[in-house]
């Protein structure tokens, strides 16, 4: 009998679950991303890690330019079960 | 300056219980270990049959003035509800309290298939943390039971606290309860 695959496993929680919950008030006041089902608690920024975010901001538009979005600390929907939110992320097209 | 990693987000038991009854968890087995949810696979009927023939036993080993919980959630601590196979605590099921579930017990069983590893290791330690002394696994694998007592503190060991005594028992053996020493159970009994 193959009991292996019964073995106790930590939850999982989806990101269209993850996100009810946040409207739902969940996680208030707390950093979290949603991680390969797993919510994450992210550390609390320290001023040189903003600093570095800004600084890299401004390269970046510099170097991709209008026809580009330069995302900082906004959630990217990459998967059914994770909705990181990178310090910055490019995406193509400018901002809406 | 201190440097925090990101960390899997702990839930505390309001946390499990607001979550429980906004039904994120309809249809599945869960249990809070360690601030952690935890999602059980469904039981085989052997499983349920060693359940039922464990309980049968414990009633009769305790009588009345004991209640035999089967499946019931105690609040062991902010972090950790579990779900254990069958709990005994004193009173009857009459005398329910109205909020909140027991936070230890007299005997806790577990009876373990695919469960050993997560019963022998994180549960022990939990329970042992619980104050529970008597903590017994019915092993469906290798037909036996498996008796840990005497927790006691141990900074080393998940949630600070382990068993120091395990007697493993065959079939034909014999155990009584701690807290029901004149009652004698027969290991095979247990087992379907």
């Amino acid at each position: 009998m193959d009991t292996t695959s019964n073995e106790p496993r930590p939850h999982r929680w989806s990101r269209e679950q993850y996100y009810q919950m946040l409207d739902l008030g969940w996680f208030q006041d707390q950093r979290v991303e949603l991680i390969d089902g797993e919510v994450i608690d992210m550390p609390l920024q320290l001023n040189f890690h903003a600093l570095s975010i800004k600084l890299t901001d401004t390269a970046l538009n510099a170097a991709f330019g209008p026809q580009c979005w330069v995302r900082v600390q906004m959630t990217l929907d990459l998967t059914p079960l994770s909705s990181p939110d990178p310090d910055l992320a490019v995406v193509a097209g400018p901002p809406p | 300056m201190e440097i925090t990693e990101p960390w899997p987000f702990r839930w505390n038991l309001k946390d499990y219980y607001r979550l429980c009854h906004e039904e994120w968890f309809l249809g599945r087995r869960v249990q809070l270990i360690g601030g952690e949810i935890w999602e059980f696979g469904p039981s085989h009927d052997w499983h349920d049959a060693s359940v039922t023939l464990m309980g049968d036993e414990l009633r009769k080993a305790f009588g009345t003035g004991y209640w035999v919980r089967v499946k019931g959630s105690l609040d062991v601590s902010d972090r950790s509800v579990p779900d254990p196979d069958l709990a005994v605590i004193v009173g009857s099921p009459r005398q329910y309290r109205t909020q909140g579930n027991p936070e230890t017990a007299l005997l806790v069983v577990e009876v373990s298939e695919a469960t050993l590893w997560f019963d022998r290791n994180p549960k022990a330690n939990l329970y042992a943390s619980a104050n529970v002394a008597d903590y017994w696994i019915v092993n469906l694998v290798q037909r036996q039971l498996e008796v840990y007592r005497d927790p006691l503190p141990d900074s080393s060991q998940l949630f600070g606290f382990r068993y120091n005594s395990r007697t493993i028992l065959d079939p034909p053996d014999k155990v009584s309860p701690l807290a029901a020493p004149h009652a004698s159970i027969t290991v095979a009994d247990l087992l379907p």
